[in-house]
């Protein structure tokens, strides 16, 4: 866990591109509010992997969401529960039904096809507030936080030395410490 | 490789990376094996919470084995805790082995081609107690009380003189209303008496009459002073036939009067009878019935555990596009399949062929069923289920055929016949309350009954839903010995008859709601314990009943001598009546004027002939 907390930091704080963080985090919070296994999930893995994104802001942002998923299950229910059996779309979904691919995907369950619209709609807001976020964390946050001493403190730690080695600045920082 | 080419590989290799393809797959097939390695368990921690959020307790599942190809589910020693009782379990199975269409699963449906349950137990013992989730069950059973059924009356009879003692009698009410009508009457008759002419009244009219008769009548003069005279008397003739007649009519209505209320004392000591026989349930032998009394509550807990069963079945019958409430409450967050309209569609959930072996203290059974499952529409076949024993205990035989079948609009229709041959019962209570308790030591029951049940669906705005039942049940009992106590003689009675039964029927129609049905019961043991009943306090209830009866009549007859002390006066006034009307009518009548005339007549045709004999000598 540390690890991984070291590795979306050193992002965070690295040249990485804003975008592919921001990416990885949204195809996180998508993987991480449908159920595990399932079609689209495996498709978004395969993009995770060919596609250059963060991959430990994904698995954070996974596993982050997945927890709060729990929190917002009820919710996610209701919306796929609202569309499959909303008149007005029954015609849609019987058209869809007839897929194979559809049926294998589960988006006749309620929870899936509420998590993946849910999933996709938030995830375009969610997109620009990370780039936002990460944007504004490297120019102010960093800098803002790096003059406490609890920082300074941190900066002692074994979770420091780690965000070193991951970000290849290890032996030349390490040194000034 | 010219430099366009290697500019246009660079900036793919800046947003794709070929690697990470390798990477998808190592991850694709660690998911699949770990998926491999821990199927089992997983599949096994599902059963347990899944089956634990729908039953509301305790599930447990000691090992589940997966076969891919086929692939086949086992589960071994499967125990589901019931919720009401958690010591023990709803049932329990040593193995259940299902055969999955894959295919069908991962489309989200669940097609079993054969499922196999060996040794289903029902309310075994657990090796600890269950937890139980949520609400306490609302419909617990109610304790059946019989005691309120089974007739209070002892051989105890009243007593024979507080009974004749209490002044609410009818006889003596009628009694006391017929003297009270009578001295009223009386004050009417003898005021009207006073006014009646007396006797003395009567022989001075005569006297006057006499006096006219003997008035002479020389002349016309005379006759009309004659005729005048008896006018003047006739009219207090009339006047006095007038109170008579007022009189007459007076009487008339005091002896209607007092026919009616001697006819209804008359009347009323059959009544009174009818009423302590009421009070005291001295009839309720001719008319209680004895099979509802003993039997009536047990058949009552059968069908409320049938009706549970029906309950807990409902909603996952119910559970087609329209959410039922309480189970899908439960797995709310986890979401639920939502099947639209297909060319060859299969339901949801199917057993295409199901065995199950079920052993009961009575001894093993066998169940077969074939197309289990809640939408029947979409293969358009009923669910079969046959039962039958394999080896009883004690021997015997029991059969039973059913079908149901759901309809797409939620209509529900269930039938299913039964046949039970000389099945062996043994200690089976048949009554445990203060005034009596009772055991069929053993006994073989055989048997024969049919049932149907339909549920309606109304899909209009209403959305009501409404349940029937019919369901007739034949029962003969033969071979039985009964053990039991009985703390007063009419459970004496009771117990001596079971005991004496060589053969006991048992006839049970339930109709009506599902919810609330009529229970029709009818034993032979009905016509014995009446008989029985009847012949123990036969003389008993005959003495009783005739000194009642003879203190009744004793109240009736007093009252009748009254009365009939009463008649004679009144019999007395009418006589007085018609002799007094008599009498005027004949004063009325009297000829006086017509003979004075005659006279007159004879006096002058007298005086004519002599002048006639003068002249012509």
């Amino acid at each position: 866990m540390l690890t991984l907390l070291a590795k979306l930091f050193s992002a965070l704080n690295s040249e990485s591109s804003i975008r592919q963080i921001a990416l990885a985090i949204v195809l996180g919070f998508i993987v991480g509010l449908s159920p595990l296994l399932t079609l689209h999930n495996v498709i978004i893995l395969f993009l995770v992997m060919f596609i250059r994104v963060h991959l430990g802001s994904f698995i954070l942002s996974a596993g982050f969401f997945s927890g709060l998923s729990y929190l917002l299950s009820p919710m996610i229910v209701a919306v796929g529960e609202y569309l499959l059996t909303s008149d007005g779309l029954n015609g849609l979904f019987t058209l869809l039904y007839q897929l194979t691919l559809f049926k294998l995907a589960h988006w006749h369950n309620t929870y899936t096809l509420g998590a993946i619209v849910l999933g996709s709609l938030l995830a375009i807001p969610l997109y620009f507030l990370s780039k936002i976020l990460i944007k504004n964390y490297r120019q102010h946050i960093m800098t803002f936080f790096e003059k406490f001493r609890v920082v300074k403190a941190l900066k002692a730690s074994k979770f420091y030395r780690l965000y070193l080695e991951f970000s290849g600045q290890g032996s030349s920082l390490g040194g000034t410490l | 490789m010219s430099t366009n080419n290697v500019g246009a590989a660079k900036s793919m290799k800046n947003y794709v990376r070929f690697s990470g393809l390798i990477s998808f797959f190592v991850v694709t097939l660690l998911v699949v094996f770990l998926l491999y390695l821990f199927a089992e368990t997983l599949v096994k921690s599902t059963i347990e919470q899944v089956g634990g959020t729908m039953i509301g307790a305790e599930v447990n599942v000691a090992s589940v084995d997966l076969e891919y190809s086929p692939l086949m589910l086992t589960i071994n020693n499967l125990e589901v805790t019931d919720a009401e009782q958690p010591s023990h379990n709803l049932f329990s199975v040593k193995q259940s082995k299902a055969g999955i269409d894959l295919w069908q699963f991962l489309l989200g449906k669940t097609i079993i081609e054969q499922l196999d349950v060996v040794k289903l137990e029902l309310m075994t013992q657990r090796s600890h107690v269950g937890d139980v989730y949520g609400k306490k069950q609302s419909d617990e059973q109610q304790p059946l009380v019989v005691e309120s059924l089974l007739p209070a009356m002892d051989l105890q009879l009243p007593d024979v003189k507080s009974i004749l003692d209490d002044s609410n009698l009818l006889t003596v009410k009628a009694a006391e209303q017929l003297q009270t009508s009578y001295d009223e009457e009386k004050l009417k008759l003898n005021a009207l008496k006073e006014k009646l002419p007396s006797k003395a009244k009567l022989a001075a009219y005569k006297l006057k009459i006499k006096n006219i008769s003997k008035m002479k009548v020389k002349n016309l003069d005379d006759f009309n002073k004659v005729k005048t005279e008896f006018d003047n008397i006739k009219k207090d003739f009339n006047d006095d036939q007038a109170i008579v007649k007022v009189a007459k009519a007076q009487f008339l209505s005091s002896k209607q009067r007092l026919v009616k209320h001697v006819s209804a004392l008359k009347n009323a000591p059959k009544q009174d009878w009818q009423t302590i026989e009421s009070k005291y349930q001295l009839e309720t032998v001719n008319t209680e019935d004895f099979a509802h009394i003993l039997f009536g509550e047990q058949a009552r807990g059968y069908y409320q555990k049938a009706e549970k069963l029906y309950q807990r079945i409902a909603p996952f019958l119910n559970s087609d596009n329209k959410v039922n409430e309480d189970t899908q409450a439960n797995l709310s967050a986890q979401g639920r399949f939502i099947h639209f309209d297909e060319n060859s569609a299969l339901p949801e959930f199917l057993v295409k062929n199901a065995k199950l072996s079920m052993v009961l203290a009575q001894g093993d059974f066998e169940i077969t069923a074939k197309e289990l499952t809640h939408q029947h529409w979409y293969r358009n076949n009923p669910s079969t289920v046959h039962i039958n024993s394999t080896k009883l205990t004690h021997g015997g035989d029991v059969t039973m055929d059913s079908q149901f079948e759901r309809a797409k609009n939620g209509d529900l229709s269930g039938e299913g016949q039964w046949l039970i041959k000389q099945f062996a019962l043994q200690n089976m209570q048949l009554t445990d309350v203060k005034s009596l308790a009772l055991t069929l030591i053993e006994g073989k029951l055989s048997g024969s009954g049919d049932f149907a049940v339909n549920q309606n669906n109304d899909t209009g705005s209403t959305h009501t839903k409404s349940s029937n039942i019919v369901s007739n049940s034949h029962f003969v009992l033969a071979n039985a010995s009964y053990q039991g106590e009985a703390d007063n003689k009419f459970a004496g009675i009771l117990l001596d008859t079971f005991k004496s039964l060589d053969e006991l029927t048992l006839n049970v129609n339930v109709v009506g709601d599902v919810e609330q049905p009529k229970f029709n019961m009818s034993s032979s043991l009905d016509k014995a314990v009446k008989g029985a009943f009847k012949k123990q306090i036969a003389n008993k209830l005959i003495e009783f009943k005739t000194q009642v009866n003879s203190g009744l009549n004793e109240k009736l007859a007093q009252s009748l001598q009254l009365s009939n002390e009463n008649d004679t006066e009144l019999v007395n006034f009418e006589a007085l009546l018609g002799d007094t009307n008599n009498a005027l009518e004949q004063l009325k009548n009297s000829d006086v004027v017509k003979q004075q005339k005659k006279k007159l007549q004879d006096k002058a045709k007298d005086k004519l002939k002599s002048k006639l004999s003068d002249l012509f000598g």
